[in-house]
């Protein structure tokens, strides 16, 4: 026994050593440090792991794939696997003490997302700690069928819990503990550990990912991103690599559908030729064998040659880019949701966008100017999961969605030096006018009471051009516009005129009037 | 149709739950599905009959080249069948708007099953339709029907991304219209 622990202490300190040599930048020091500390102690996952990040470094792609797997398989081995495909194991639990006794088990069939913890009633501090796991596990997951399987089903008396316990990405197997230790205070995953002990458990499957991408098995690579996605997101949803996981992997899937969408464009383009030359031919063929319909015939074979060409391309719908749907898109962002909230007026946002406004620039919201805060957004489930579906269908989409960063977006229009007590002046957004809402342009109207300039921060997403047309109308005569400046982010000021492009994230027009009040209606489009 | 449109707003407008708006909901609806049945009989037809133009087409080609390769007849027939199968999969994509098929979920209440009309949204995210949900709080209590949390009326938020899915759903896949 103090053999043991003894060897294990080594391994340890090897460990250490291999990550100060990886922090110093030095990975064939760190390489030797882990081999060591594997070759004492070779069920220890995380050796395996951090090893693996090391290959990385080094572009090593065959061995990190061989040490994620070693890694992957060392978590599975530990815990008792369960149960088979889309089925999702129902437990209930009795709280005693502090911990929780499997009592009864189930199995129901599910066809959807489910990572809830759903608690019922109870007493004292226990009830609020799992309380307080049961809603951030709700809270990390997507799909609202989940719901279905809860509350309906156990109402035993208030010292009885359900767990519904589903992961995503495994759909092979659930795997799960029968006994649980409860650890006041940790909050989030109360007394269940997934697959992937720990919190780095996702680093492996991340990084298997990678690899399996760099050797173009896009389906295998994409599912182990999905996994890593999955995990990193339970253990820390705002941790430093669930954003460069979920950009792996939108990349991923857009690789993936490009793969497979050019060998369909490839095969149908070939279809069609063959078509067209069949009909073709056939039509010359009866040409020539029929006397004096000859005009009818060209026409007809003009029009069906061109309503091939229809089907061939309603054929090829899904795999050709355009745009996708308003409702798929934030209406700040006009990216298509990752993470849509809605506010009480019905509107729905990208949630960091949306809160990021919240924070920077008042506390409504941004189309209705309802007063608005954060705790009354409500995730859009229905809405995410329409996201979802579109995707699988359009795997185009997936490119081209920025990450969602703070300098990338910051949305304001703000108003300064107004004669309004609160220091801003009201505006009025027209958010969905008559004709429809264009994707492209954001029409601002304003009545300013005030005569002082009006500065407007017009912000563009970052790499994108955008070209801001100003006009501003007026409706009274004794109030003209003196000028329109553009200032630059080093302060230069040059006079805008309609049309003029700009290519900065940020942009500062400074209107500046005089006279009464009028309207003001500015224009800009962002593509 | 337009007069329909209109007094179902105005319908909507004095009290939704009343029966009359009801009844020009499903006239409305009617309404549209019949169009959407005339317009895609139209289109099938004409694609059935394009679809035989091409067959016949290759077919005459298939013997026109088979008639000049001498050999390979077993694998040209091989390579034809393929052929084929592939052509049905592209009228049958090209079609497959018009085919009747099963609304997605999302678009779904969860109660009913059915198409969302006024789809609102409550506090725990889950998405009901506006009279359901409203009937569910008066007559069986003041909670969330899938999540038990509790709920009251004015905490419903019409969810206006999803009405926009379902018009366009609808818009695309007449068939939808149909009702139960």
């Amino acid at each position: 026994m103090a053999a043991r622990s003894a060897v294990r202490k080594q391994a340890e300190q090897l460990k250490q050593d291999g990550n100060t040599y990886f922090k110093k930048e030095r990975f064939g020091a760190a390489i030797d440090a882990y081999t060591e500390a594997i070759a004492l102690c070779p069920n220890v996952p995380v050796y395996w792991t951090n090893r693996a990040l090391c290959h990385r470094k080094r572009n090593d792609w065959t061995r990190v794939e061989e040490d994620c797997r070693r890694a992957i398989q060392l978590d599975h081995d530990s815990v008792k696997a369960i149960l088979g495909d889309s089925s999702v194991v129902l437990w209930l639990f009795n709280f005693h003490g502090d911990k929780v006794h499997v009592v009864k088990g189930g199995v129901a069939h599910v066809t959807a997302i489910v990572v809830i913890m759903v608690v019922e009633g109870g007493e004292g501090r226990d009830s609020e700690a799992w309380q307080q796991g049961g809603v951030a596990c709700i809270g990390n997951h997507t799909n609202g069928l989940a719901g279905n399987l809860g509350m309906g089903l156990a109402r035993e008396g208030r010292k009885w819990y359900w767990a519904v316990v589903g992961v995503r990405w495994s759909r092979e197997v659930l795997t799960m503990r029968e006994e649980w230790g409860l650890r006041q205070g940790s909050g989030r995953h109360y007394g269940f550990q997934k697959g992937g002990r720990g919190s780095n458990g996702f680093l492996a499957h991340y990084m298997l990912g990678l690899s399996l991408l760099q050797k173009k098995e896009f389906g295998e690579g994409v599912k182990e991103l999905e996994k890593a996605l999955d995990l990193g997101r339970g253990a820390n949803p705002n941790g430093y690599m669930v954003e460069e996981i979920w950009q792996e992997l939108a990349k991923a899937k857009y690789l993936k559908w490009e793969h497979e969408s050019s060998r369909r464009s490839w095969e149908l383009r070939t279809l069609k030729e063959a078509c067209v030359e069949a009909l073709k031919e056939k039509h010359a063929f009866d040409a020539s064998n029929t006397d004096g319909f000859v005009d009818e015939t060209v026409a007809a074979n003009g029009k069906r040659l061109e309503a091939l060409e229809r089907v061939f391309q309603k054929a090829a719908e899904d795999d050709t880019p355009s745009e996708v749907p308003d409702y798929l898109c934030c209406k700040i962002t006009l990216d298509i949701f990752r993470d849509p909230v809605i506010t009480p007026s019905g509107v729905t946002y990208e949630r960091a966008v949306i809160l990021d406004h919240l924070r920077k620039v008042g506390k409504f919201d941004p189309i209705s100017r309802e007063p608005l805060d954060q705790s009354q957004l409500v995730p859009n489930l229905a809405i995410k999961e329409a996201v979802w579906a579109y995707l699988e269908k359009h795997g185009w989409a997936y490119r081209g969605r920025p990450p969602v960063k703070e300098s990338n977006f910051s949305w304001c229009v703000l108003l300064q030096g107004c004669d309004d007590p609160g220091g801003l002046c009201h505006m009025n957004y027209l958010p969905f006018p008559a004709g429809g809402f264009s994707r492209n342009i954001r029409r601002f109207r304003t009545k300013l009471p005030c005569h002082r300039p009006i500065v407007l921060r017009i912000p563009l997403n970052k790499g994108r051009e955008g070209w801001i047309l100003v006009a501003a109308t007026t409706n009274s005569e004794d109030r003209t516009i003196v000028r329109v400046e553009k200032k630059g982010k080093e302060g230069k000021k040059t006079t805008l005129i309609r049309g003029d492009s700009v290519t900065r994230p940020v942009m500062t027009i400074v209107l500046v009037f005089e006279g009464g009040p009028s309207f003001m209606a500015v224009e800009t489009s962002a593509f | 149709m337009l007069m329909v449109i209109q007094a179902l707003d105005l319908g909507t407008g004095a009290d939704p739950n009343s029966y009359m708006v009801e009844e020009i909901w499903q006239e409305l609806a009617k309404a549209r599905y019949l169009e959407w049945e005339h317009e895609s009989s139209q289109r099938g037809w004409e694609l059935q009959i394009l679809k035989g133009a091409c067959v016949e087409a290759l077919k005459e080609k298939h013997v026109v080249d088979a008639s000049m390769m001498e050999g390979f007849a077993d694998e040209a027939a091989a390579a034809n069948a393929k052929q084929f199968q592939a052509l049905e999969c592209v009228f049958r994509k090209a079609a497959e708007d018009d085919i009747p098929s099963e609304v997605p979920d999302y678009l779904c209440c969860k109660i009913t099953l059915d198409i969302f009309r006024d789809p609102v949204i409550t506090p725990t995210g889950v998405t009901y339709e506006r009279a359901v949900i409203l009937e569910h709080l008066q007559k069986v209590g003041k909670f969330d029907p899938i999540t038990r949390e509790p709920l009251t009326e004015s905490q419903l938020v019409p969810n206006l991304a999803i009405k926009e899915a379902v018009r366009a759903y609808l818009e695309k896949h007449g068939w939808a219209y149909r009702l139960e």
